[in-house]
């Protein structure tokens, strides 16, 4: 596997991680940076990315959920300024300017329209939904996923659509049963985890003061839902959560694409972009439009002014390389990783670099490559056009997006320690105490599970148990 | 030049999880034994007073033992089961992957 890759791309990296890095801290591996160390503080747009996901990546703990590649990748943001959790007091993964409230009705686009590797990975989704629920201050809100499969979506994962001739179920998991509907009914079977799927609605259209029914807005070229979910909330999805005389904003979209190839000759690949125009209706007489000739603008517009996901995660754990129906498997690759980005021109760029591309091998899968470049600068340029990425309780969240790999900064972690395998008859606890950036390892990727711990390693594996990586001390 | 481990000792101490030695120092490259580990671990969780079993769970950790109500509440909390042999040797040093192991079980809610 490793020599798929280019290595890991180290660009910016803040001063705290890099003196974590070279103690008993993190464990990643700091090798050659491809360019330019990005200059000045701000001047980057983050980039978060877990590698080495476990292939068992249920590591105990969260009911059975903790999925070791969202907890690494919720701790590299939280640890690097980006917080999850919208709470009073800053910890490690939450703080007043974080993402999510515990009272937020939190959407989570997946991709339904295929199965088996087409659609999302359902044990990242697990792991995030669990992640939602244990808010610290008490999650009171809901978590909906959704998708539109534009006639052939299926939260069942046993669409037959375009390249299936079963009506099995096949969802993206270890456990091929596990599909979206498989977690809202058996795993969390919790009336704040519903589903809903776009499909039925996306032909009827309503009207600016209809509250009730569910269906599809026309906005500028673009279209977007309104529903109402099981936990009764009303989402208008470009105005917010309808509360009988005007819109409340605790409504948070997290945009969850799997990688994969997608055509030739007219988006090639599906990235964050690609997958959150999926959410707009087809049968508006503008599908050919958007679908190739109109593609970034379409993104641009979903992103922009429609409503702004919080945070993009791109599900790099098998990447399906040559078909974008995720099937036959061998036309699939492990790639264990998770890509995550506010801003998704930088995220679909990078994805596509040094993730995609060094698996296919594909020159069309580059993002020098004309489609892909195309539409990113479409997108880019409607986005930052607009004032770049707005989020109405932390204002302004990515000011200009970038396709310049210069004013991109990507942070690394790999979420499994090479010097302890699977079979190793600590590994789960490893695994855990890694997850929860208690035992971080060594700068080389190495855990030393023989090694004797000392007072020093004693006193911070407990502090960090404790309190996290934030506290105050006298 | 900063020990890396500063501000996590300076919190042990803040917490009463330690107070070092008796000489004023910490000694942080010194192995830590597992007694004290049980020490730090169950001074962490509970503080330095709560109930504990008085019968002696290992043949080799007395009620005179310095640290035996630590021990005791280890073995009470299921965070350790000692070895087969009936003992907690207490004087043995503590490997990473078992370290990891009693964390898990300590902190994390495994097994």
């Amino acid at each position: 596997m490793k020599s798929k890759y280019p290595g890991i791309i180290q660009k910016a990296i803040s001063r705290r991680r890099f003196l974590k890095g070279t103690m008993a801290g993190a464990c990643f591996a700091i090798l050659n940076p491809l360019s330019s160390i990005a200059t000045g503080a701000g001047s980057s747009n983050p980039l978060f990315w877990v590698q080495c996901v476990p292939d068992q990546p249920f590591y105990g703990g969260g009911n059975g959920n903790y999925h070791a590649g969202i907890d690494h990748l919720l701790h590299l943001m939280g640890n690097n300024g980006l917080k999850f959790y919208r709470s009073e007091s800053e910890t490690e993964l939450g703080g007043p300017s974080g993402m999510i409230r515990p009272d937020d009705v939190v959407l989570i686009k997946v991709n339904g329209q295929w199965k088996y590797r087409g659609c999302t990975n359902s044990d990242v989704i697990r792991g995030l939904i669990q992640r939602i629920l244990d808010h610290p201050d008490g999650f009171t809100g809901e978590v909906v996923i959704f998708e539109n499969g534009q006639g052939r979506g299926s939260l069942n994962c046993d669409t037959t659509g375009q390249g299936y001739p079963d009506g099995s179920v096949h969802a993206n998991a270890n456990d091929e049963s596990h599909s979206f509907l498989y977690l809202v009914n058996t795993i969390f079977d919790d009336p704040r985890v519903p589903s809903y799927l776009l499909d039925p609605i996306r032909s009827n259209f309503i009207g600016n003061s209809d509250h009730g029914a569910d269906g599809y807005r026309i906005y500028e070229n673009v279209s977007y839902p309104c529903f109402t979910t099981a936990g009764g909330h009303r989402i208008e999805l470009r105005e917010g959560i309808w509360q009988g005389n005007g819109f409340s904003q605790n409504l948070k979209l997290i945009n969850v694409p799997v990688l994969k190839y997608h055509d030739t000759g007219g988006s090639e690949i599906t990235a964050s972009l690609k997958h959150l125009y999926g959410v707009v209706s087809m049968s508006d007489g503008q599908g050919g439009f958007r679908h190739y000739a109109g593609l970034g603008e379409t993104c641009g517009k979903m992103m922009a002014s429609v409503r702004t996901p919080v945070l993009n995660i791109i599900d790099a754990i098998w990447v399906s390389y040559s078909s974008l129906s995720g099937y036959p498997a061998n036309t699939t690759f492990r790639a264990n990783q998770l890509l995550a980005s506010q801003d998704p021109v930088a995220l679909d760029y990078w994805a596509a670099k040094y993730i995609l591309h060094p698996i296919s091998n594909n020159y069309r899968h580059l993002p020098s490559f004309g489609n892909i470049a195309s539409w990113l600068t479409d997108a880019r340029n409607i986005i930052n056009s607009r004032g770049g990425l707005y989020d109405y309780e932390n204002g302004i969240l990515i000011s200009s997006v970038t396709g310049n790999e210069n004013e991109m900064s990507a942070e690394s972690i790999q979420a499994r320690f090479t010097d302890v395998s699977p079979s190793f008859w600590a590994y789960q606890a490893i695994c855990a105490v890694h997850a929860e950036w208690i035992a971080t390892g060594y700068s080389d990727g190495t855990y030393r599970p023989a090694e004797y711990v000392n007072r020093a390693q004693m006193a911070a594996f407990i502090i960090r148990a404790l309190y996290g990586d934030i506290f105050s001390y006298v | 030049m900063t020990h890396w481990a500063f501000r996590y000792i300076q919190k042990m101490n803040d917490e009463g999880i330690t107070t070092g030695y008796a000489d004023g120092s910490y000694r942080p490259a010194e192995n830590v034994q597992r007694s004290q580990m049980a020490a730090f671990i169950i001074r962490a969780l509970f503080g330095d007073s709560f109930s504990y079993t008085t019968t002696p769970y290992f043949t080799d950790v007395p009620d005179t033992h310095g640290l035996f109500k630590y021990i005791q509440k280890m073995y009470d909390e299921g965070i350790t089961t000692g070895y087969a042999d009936g003992t907690y040797r207490p004087t043995q040093n503590v490997s990473r992957a078992q370290m990891a192991t009693f964390i898990a079980r300590a902190f994390l809610g495994m097994w």
